[in-house]
């Protein structure tokens, strides 16, 4: 693990907004398997085969659902491997996924579905937990310039 | 990505570098599971892939200086020559001190563009894959591609190794495990200046444009180990070595369409079935250190310094399509050895122990003022048994042809064989100096009838060969 060491900035096209679940929390609501320190966020499912949940932090500022960044549990097999986009660039983007259906201690890495970005601004994005265990299970794309059809 | 640690699988990677950040954008990260599909990344400083899906295509720009791609999964057994499938790594640059490292087999295709002072590294074995690398050269690091060098044993090579720029002084390409006959290395028109070895010997096929200056090529090291496969060069420059080493075998066929300048060496034996062809003029030296039963053969001259030397019995063929201008040396020709000359013969020829009946010593053209034949060198009382012929042919419809005999012919012990001189010595005013140290037990002929100046036998030892 070589975090902070080196980084890759992602850049992407023109890209629209999808709309956001409704089948989620935030901020540590309801979301058990993480407690978000101060400067995180956290947004978790709550339903489907397992609880899947998807902090994120970045340089400076807490990052806001919907305004820095938006998760999708809707979309196909989303409920288990959330798609996730930024909005805001920013070098020190920190995100990590936490399954929290076998109460196991420390919580196993979740999965992620699109991790994304949109823009054609500078992203630095870290896959790892602030402990510096692994961010993510499997994975299914990172592809900053991905697009998405508006809906 | 920053860095971090995806602990499963991943089916797409798209990176891009931007150089607004203060270390220039470089990737760390680590996947342990599986790459699954297409991966782009610019800049590579440290990455770990725990392993390539069946249609996985990674895409990196360069591995910087001091980086490393490591990419698994960790050997279990040596690979065993499957098919390639659609897995595919492309890599630009592999920079100094920098490595591309599988851990385990290799079963994807490679492309490397260049290796400048970095590593290719493949811990297990190859598969039956394609291998490109465009350049290699050396930094402060040496560049280098090794194969098949896992602590647990090495493991086999079955791909085609593709290298289309030359293979400078100071790099090296190894192969730990045996070269499957299955496998081969394309140079065409690119030269070996470095070192390339085939440690386990093995079989396959190599192609270059030749071994320059300060080049080694070795097929097979340890007396365990031969190559029987073919490997043909377009040169062998002063200074190039193609080599097997401790007590290993040439089995298989080396050809060098035209002139060679450098060294042959074959440590152990050439087997019945090796040959050394060589197109043109030998110049350079070629070395048997075992027993000969196959052939060289020679196109045209071996040049007034190149040399044959075979360290045990020669049962095999030496043969000269010209002249023998510089020195042949053998221990002894046992039953069936050959050496002959369609030319002349105008340099030594020096059998240090005997020569066995059914062997044979031929120069067609005769024994120039240079020539010799020398049989029990080393004064071993071993008879000079075998036959030895001095011009042509002898065809009793034709005119006797012409033959040279300026030099000499020394036989240390006993003469149970026999030595026939063919031909018109139109040239020669002395005597023939055929020297019998030993009892004549065998017959010296004189084939001249109808030549106008016909020339008698010094046999007196007088002047023996030196």
């Amino acid at each position: 693990m070589k975090s902070g060491i080196a980084r890759v900035s992602v850049a992407v096209g023109v890209v629209a907004l999808v709309s956001g679940s409704l089948s989620k929390s935030a901020f540590g609501e309801s979301c058990a398997g993480w407690t978000p320190a101060p400067g995180e966020t956290c947004v978790c499912s709550d339903f489907g085969p397992r609880e899947v949940t998807v902090c994120l932090k970045m340089d400076g500022v807490t990052p806001e659902e919907n305004f820095h960044f938006e998760i999708d549990f809707d979309c196909p097999g989303c409920n288990t491997a959330p798609d996730i986009r930024l909005f805001a660039g920013n070098l020190d983007w920190q995100v990590w996924s936490v399954n929290t259906t076998t109460q196991e201690i420390p919580e196993p890495p979740g999965d992620i579905g699109v991790l994304d970005a949109i823009e054609n601004t500078v992203y630095g994005v870290t896959l790892e937990r602030p402990d510096g265990m692994p961010g993510a299970g499997n994975v299914k794309a990172i592809i900053p310039t991905s697009l998405r059809i508006p809906m | 990505m920053n860095g971090g640690t995806i602990t499963g699988n991943i089916e797409t990677l798209f990176v891009q570098q931007n150089l607004s950040f203060g270390d220039g954008g470089l990737a760390t990260f680590v996947i342990e599971g599986e790459l699954q599909g297409n991966a782009t990344v610019p800049k590579l400083l440290d990455v770990t892939i725990g392993s390539l899906g069946t249609s996985a295509f990674l895409n990196a720009d360069t591995i910087i200086e001091g980086g490393r791609l490591q990419i698994g999964p960790q050997l279990g057994a040596c690979a065993t020559g499957a098919p390639a499938t659609k897995k595919m790594v492309q890599i630009d640059t592999i920079e100094n001190g920098a490595a591309l490292i599988f851990d385990g087999n290799l079963s994807a295709n490679v492309s490397v563009g260049a290796i400048t002072g970095g590593q290719f590294i493949v811990e297990g074995g190859v598969e039956d894959v394609q291998i490109v690398i465009g350049n290699m050269s050396s930094q402060s690091n040496p560049g280098g591609v090794t194969f098949g060098s896992s602590a647990s044993g090495p493991c086999p090579f079955f791909g085609e190794l593709v290298i289309n720029g030359t293979l400078p002084a100071g790099t090296s390409v190894e192969f730990n495990g045996p070269f499957d006959a299955t496998a081969s290395i394309g140079m065409v028109g690119q030269s070996i200046k470095g070192t390339m070895a085939l440690k386990a010997g093995g079989a396959g096929t190599i192609v270059a444009g030749g071994v320059g200056l300060s080049g080694t090529l070795t097929l097979a090291e340890g007396a365990s180990s031969s190559f029987s496969g073919s490997v043909t060069l377009v040169g062998l420059s002063i200074g190039g070595i193609l080599e097997t080493t401790a007590g290993a075998d040439l089995e298989g066929t080396v050809t060098f369409p035209f002139s060679i300048g450098g060294t042959v060496d074959v440590d152990g034996d050439l087997g019945k079935n090796g040959r050394i062809l060589i197109g043109g003029d030998s110049l350079g030296s070629v070395v048997v250190g075992g027993n000969q039963r196959g052939s060289i053969d020679v196109g045209s001259n071996i040049g007034s310094a190149g040399s044959i030397a075979i360290g045990g019995n020669l049962t095999g063929d030496i043969h000269m399509g010209g002249d023998m201008l510089g020195s042949i040396d053998v221990k002894s020709l046992a039953r069936g050895g050959r050496i002959t000359a369609d030319g002349l013969g105008d340099g030594p020829i020096t059998v240090k122990e005997g020569t066995f009946n059914s062997t044979f010593i031929h120069l067609n053209d005769g024994l120039g003022a240079g020539g010799s034949i020398v049989i029990d060198d080393m004064g071993g009382a071993f008879d000079a048994g075998g036959s030895v012929q001095i011009g042509p042919d002898i065809d009793k419809y034709a005119p006797m042809p012409p033959v040279v005999f300026d030099g000499c012919i020394l036989i240390k012990d006993d003469l149970s064989g026999h030595i026939d001189v063919n031909g018109c010595h139109a040239a020669d005013t002395a005597d023939l100096n055929v020297c019998v140290l030993g009892a004549m037990k065998g017959t010296i002929s004189i084939n001249q009838d109808t030549c106008p100046d016909p020339v008698g036998l010094d046999n007196s030892c007088i002047n023996p060969c030196p």
